[in-house]
């Protein structure tokens, strides 16, 4: 099965918003660069993705996972081109995507931190909870102490060159539904 | 550096400013209501017109002047709806909506405060996309224009008739129902003193202490920006002068008059720097016990502010100028708690319980706990200065309740 928050887990993501026509027909609205930063994983790594839409599409994504505490990562400053980064603990990422935990219960933590503007982003509520709800609907593991398909040091896809994995931390989602918190 | 508001940092890298609704004043303004829409050529053909109210304003005879504004007009009044409750719920939208395609209404005039206004934003909503309410629930889910509403506040709180949300509450979870969108934005609020000046001291008292609330919320929240911060100061500065006057001397319509601008300009700044952790506390309080939400607010706003104080202290020293307070050189901090003690003694010069359960809210270990989880979980908590995880947080629902 797949593991959460791995790279395979984002590339079977990025198949189904590829090819859900709902997501088509309500995402028109989702352009720009959307980051989250994802630490501490169960395996000891913080990792980081990068999804860029235009009009509902995504035109490039990217994955990298590095040991915990990568310095790096976690001090990147936030870029005003991005549309949101996101960062919180793997935990977290984990209980949200488990449904354990509401994107509202995580936007009032401490411990989750979104940038960007977050009026802004709420006008996207509607095709970030449908992201959202497709990247759940995906089969994985938490549990990462089986050897297959772990993180590969650096994986990328697509254009993901454009944005450089570095600088990409993560994302949350400003209101309440389910929202980009997870993705 | 500035005397009243310090010459913080800006480091909103961008923002935006939203507030679509027209807004038309006068004392007396209503008497003119059919001709203030004839004008706008959106709203000239909108002829099938449904009011919205509760019936205590029915009673104090507010509807019969709104009729009489529409009187020789090509408004036509279908169907008044006055069972909106102080509370209202999912039950009566539904209700309403069915009035709403009975009689093919494609303009809806809401009269009274924010229970009926936003119970017109989710019949406007609904009665145009259909669906259930918890389909819209949250930022923004609102797929398109709905039938437009002319907002007619009749409390000096809610901030309903200029804003981007509204609230209703589910009695099935107990717990209350958020949306917002520039969708349900109000077309046109207009505000007649005279539809405040019969409205029980009581009321006022509760109602503007919410405008307090939001004005101070959004001068914190976290979306702060300069157009929301100066609308959000110059409506703490006006509630904290006129408030009391509005409360005891209901003849003084100058006062109330102030107040209803006040709210309406408060309710400009939290569309657009959303409220925080009052509200959180207060929606968790009214969906479980059903308080009225602007003594709710009332009740925990100063607890919330020494919560947040360390993250805003030059917010809240700027708001201690606005009340009075004499700056004698103090810290912001200094400042900040003063600011805070002006609002204590409001409420007590208002008759405003000091906590919870002075009014018989439970103040047992279980509905502390349940507040807490329920009030972290609550939208606002996203725009409040001051994040928190359970172990903080819960102390503070302790000291409100």
């Amino acid at each position: 099965m797949i593991k959460y928050y791995t790279k395979a887990w984002q590339e079977e993501c990025v198949k189904r918003l590829n090819e859900d026509p709902v997501f088509e027909q309500e995402a028109k609205k989702l352009t720009g660069t959307f980051v989250f930063r994802i630490y501490d994983g169960p395996d000891g790594k913080d990792r980081t993705m990068v999804w860029v839409f235009k009009q509902g599409k995504l035109t490039s994504y990217s994955y990298e996972a590095q040991p915990a505490p990568w310095q790096e990562l976690r001090n990147a400053a936030f870029n005003s081109a991005w549309m949101m980064r996101g960062s919180c603990p793997f935990t977290m990422m984990a209980a949200l995507n488990k449904g354990e935990m509401t994107p509202m219960r995580a936007l009032s933590s401490p411990h989750y931190k979104l940038e960007g503007n977050k009026m802004t982003l709420m006008q996207l509520m509607r095709p970030m909870s449908l992201w959202n709800d497709i990247c759940a609907k995906v089969a994985v593991t938490y549990d990462y102490t089986s050897e297959d398909e772990a993180d590969a040091p650096v994986a990328e896809t697509a254009a993901a060159a454009e944005v450089p994995a570095t600088e990409a931390p993560a994302a949350e989602t400003p209101s309440g539904e389910s929202g980009a918190a997870q993705a | 550096m500035g005397f009243i508001n310090r010459n913080d940092v800006f480091d909103r890298a961008e923002f935006t400013f939203y507030v679509p609704t027209q807004i038309k004043y006068g004392v007396g303004k209503v008497a003119a209501l059919g001709l203030e829409m004839q004008v706008e050529d959106d709203l000239c053909g909108c002829n099938n017109v449904m009011i919205v109210t509760d019936k205590g304003v029915l009673a104090t005879g507010l509807i019969e002047k709104v009729k009489a504004g529409l009187a020789d007009s090509v408004f036509e009044v279908k169907y008044i709806f006055d069972e909106v409750p102080p509370d209202s719920d999912i039950g009566i939208v539904d209700k309403c909506v069915g009035e709403i395609k009975k009689y093919e209404i494609n303009l809806i005039i809401a009269v009274g405060g924010g229970s009926v206004l936003d119970t017109a934003k989710f019949v406007s909503l609904i009665g145009t996309h259909g669906g259930h309410i918890r389909d819209y629930e949250g930022g923004f889910m609102v797929p398109g224009k709905c039938i437009p509403i002319i907002a007619i506040p009749t409390t000096v709180g809610t901030g309903s008739e200029v804003s981007v949300g509204a609230v209703i509450k589910d009695h099935e979870t107990k717990t209350k129902i958020t949306i917002a969108s520039p969708h349900i934005y109000p077309r046109i609020a207009l505000l007649d003193p005279e539809m405040v000046a019969t409205l029980p001291a009581k009321l006022v008292a509760y109602t503007g202490m919410d405008a307090l609330t939001h004005a101070i919320e959004a001068f914190v929240s976290s979306e702060t920006q300069p157009i929301s911060e100066a609308l959000a100061f110059k409506a703490a500065e006006m509630i904290y002068d006129n408030l009391e006057t509005a409360v005891k001397d209901p003849s003084n319509l100058d006062a109330r008059a102030k107040m209803q601008i006040a709210a309406m300009i408060a309710g400009m700044a939290f569309s657009n720097a959303p409220v925080g952790a009052t509200h959180a506390i207060s929606h968790t309080i009214g969906g479980l016990f059903g308080l009225h939400h602007g003594l709710s607010n009332a009740v925990a706003l100063p607890y919330v502010m020494e919560f947040n104080l360390e993250n805003c202290p030059s917010r809240y020293a700027a708001l201690a100028r606005a009340f009075d307070v004499k700056d004698t050189g103090l810290s912001d901090l200094e400042l900040g708690k003063l600011a805070i003690e002006q609002i204590r003694k409001l409420k007590v010069a208002l008759d405003i319980p000091e906590k919870y359960r002075d009014l018989d809210i439970p103040s047992d270990q279980d509905t502390i706990n349940k507040v807490t989880e329920l009030a972290l979980m609550d939208i606002c908590m996203a725009f409040n200065p001051r994040k928190a995880e359970f172990d903080e947080f819960q102390p503070l629902v302790q000291q409100v309740i």
